[in-house]
């Protein structure tokens, strides 16, 4: 199924989770009280895992890469490592996303929660490698519970957002 | 002869498959190479970078600006509620800070007649450019910010950085209008200090989290528990005597510096330029 299937107001439709996604990437961003005690999920993982999870075709690799390598700028890691990863991840998911779809919120959640966990491990590794020092692996295990835990929150809004996403079938 | 007929669709979709996995490759080995550039510390990738994070600072503005109305709201309703309390420590603040003027001055003049005794050169001065942070750049492996001064408003690489309180970090990286500053907290920041008291000298290294390692301290130092960390010379890129933090625990020959106040979350700043004589 390509994008050439949809019509042009499907197409628009489309740009729903590119928009919501840069926003809330670059919200990550905003100087806050909640920002400097780092409450802010790694919010790219929890929008991959969620609309890779329910429609793989509104998530091209190509927009991972994007989103990820915007992640790398905002977030003041290396440029690359974040981009790579979002790939990838969203590479494993897509070999699942049928089967996801059809399972129940836990099983979602601990799906999100095993794929958090390998992120931000080879993240953690990556960057290790470009900045050459080991870095603590407790602001990393932070951001680990953190995002875990924000994912059935952000699961709830994004609710509201699937109904205004096109029909996934390709029209006849 | 036999000829080999290979359907339209087939192709089709055989040549898309092709492209799509010649794309994947490409996009990987992107990423790579930016990795590997960034290792390398690469010019190039750190300034398109800057230029990138500037083109996106009107946009840090814009969503910034719900969050700051909600603390200027939430901080006039804190002022009204407490304004009895706040009155009350303001006046005992400025006793406090009544006597310290006095002892202040005496001191300077002290100082003064002192240093025309000795006949004494400053080594240094320093003027500030204020400026405003404009994004929070940190996660869990950097603690960066980018603030709204740049090369235009006479911004160097690794000029210090303070706040009200003390040294937060150096700038890493600079556009016209905007500069990365890296906070004394993050894992790659090392910044050379001196212990006030006792005068032993060492490196301050981030940790990605509130306390900081004081490394490289002669195995004879007499750093203790509670003494005031402040920046040194040493290396011709900081200015001297800024406060850094001071010495929160020693266990087991680790000495941990705690920043005067949690080094995240500062509205302004100030870039020291330090001129060096």
């Amino acid at each position: 199924m390509t994008r050439a299937h949809y019509s042009f107001s499907d197409q628009l439709r489309l740009l729903i989770p590119a928009g919501l996604s840069l926003f809330l990437v670059l919200l990550g961003v905003v100087p806050s009280v909640v920002h400097g005690l780092h409450l802010y999920p790694e919010i790219v993982i929890l929008l991959t895992c969620f609309f890779v999870s329910y429609s793989p075709a509104i998530w091209p690799l190509w927009f991972g890469f994007l989103i990820g390598l915007l992640q790398d700028l905002v977030r003041g890691t290396a440029l690359g490592p974040q981009a790579l990863l979002v790939m990838l991840l969203t590479l494993a998911l897509r070999r699942r996303a049928g089967r996801l779809n059809r399972q129940n919120f836990r099983v979602l959640w601990l799906e999100v929660t095993v794929m958090t966990v390998l992120y931000l491990s080879a993240l953690w590794l990556i960057m290790a490698w470009v900045n050459q020092v080991w870095m603590p692996i407790w602001p990393t295990i932070k951001s680990m519970i953190v995002t875990v835990l924000w994912y059935p929150v952000l699961h709830l809004l994004l609710q509201w957002v699937l109904p205004m996403l096109p029909n996934m079938t390709p029209r006849k | 002869m036999q000829r080999w007929q290979v359907p339209h669709s087939l192709t089709a979709s055989s040549t898309r498959l092709i492209v799509q996995r010649m794309a994947m490759v490409l996009l990987v080995v992107s990423a790579l190479s930016l990795i590997a550039f960034s290792r390398a510390q690469n010019e190039t990738i750190a300034a398109a970078r800057m230029a990138t994070l500037e083109r996106l600072a009107p946009v840090f503005s814009l969503l910034a600006k719900p969050v700051e109305s909600w603390h200027r709201i939430g901080g006039w309703v804190d002022g009204v509620m407490t304004a009895h309390q706040q009155n009350q420590k303001l006046k005992n603040e400025n006793d406090t800070l009544r006597h310290w003027q006095s002892v202040a001055l005496a001191l300077k003049a002290e100082n003064q007649a002192l240093r025309e005794l000795m006949q004494y050169q400053p080594v240094s001065g320093a003027t500030y450019i204020s400026a405003k942070v404009t994004g929070d750049l940190g996660g869990p492996l950097s603690q960066r910010l980018l603030v709204n001064a740049g090369r235009e408003e006479g911004v160097k690489s690794y000029q210090a950085v303070v706040d009200a309180h003390g040294l937060l970090g150096r700038v890493m990286s600079t556009s016209p209008h905007s500069a990365e500053v890296m906070l004394i907290s993050d894992v790659t920041s090392r910044i050379p200090v001196i212990a006030a008291d006792s005068r032993d000298r060492g490196i301050l290294v981030g940790r990605g989290e509130e306390m900081m390692q004081l490394s490289f301290l002669s195995p004879s130092h007499r750093v203790k528990v509670g003494d005031m960390i402040v920046t040194t010379e040493d290396g011709g890129l900081m200015p001297p005597s800024i406060i850094a933090g001071t010495v929160f625990s020693i266990k087991n020959g680790t000495v941990w510096v705690r920043p005067v106040r949690p080094v995240t979350g500062p509205e302004f700043v100030r870039i020291v330029q330090h001129h060096s004589h």
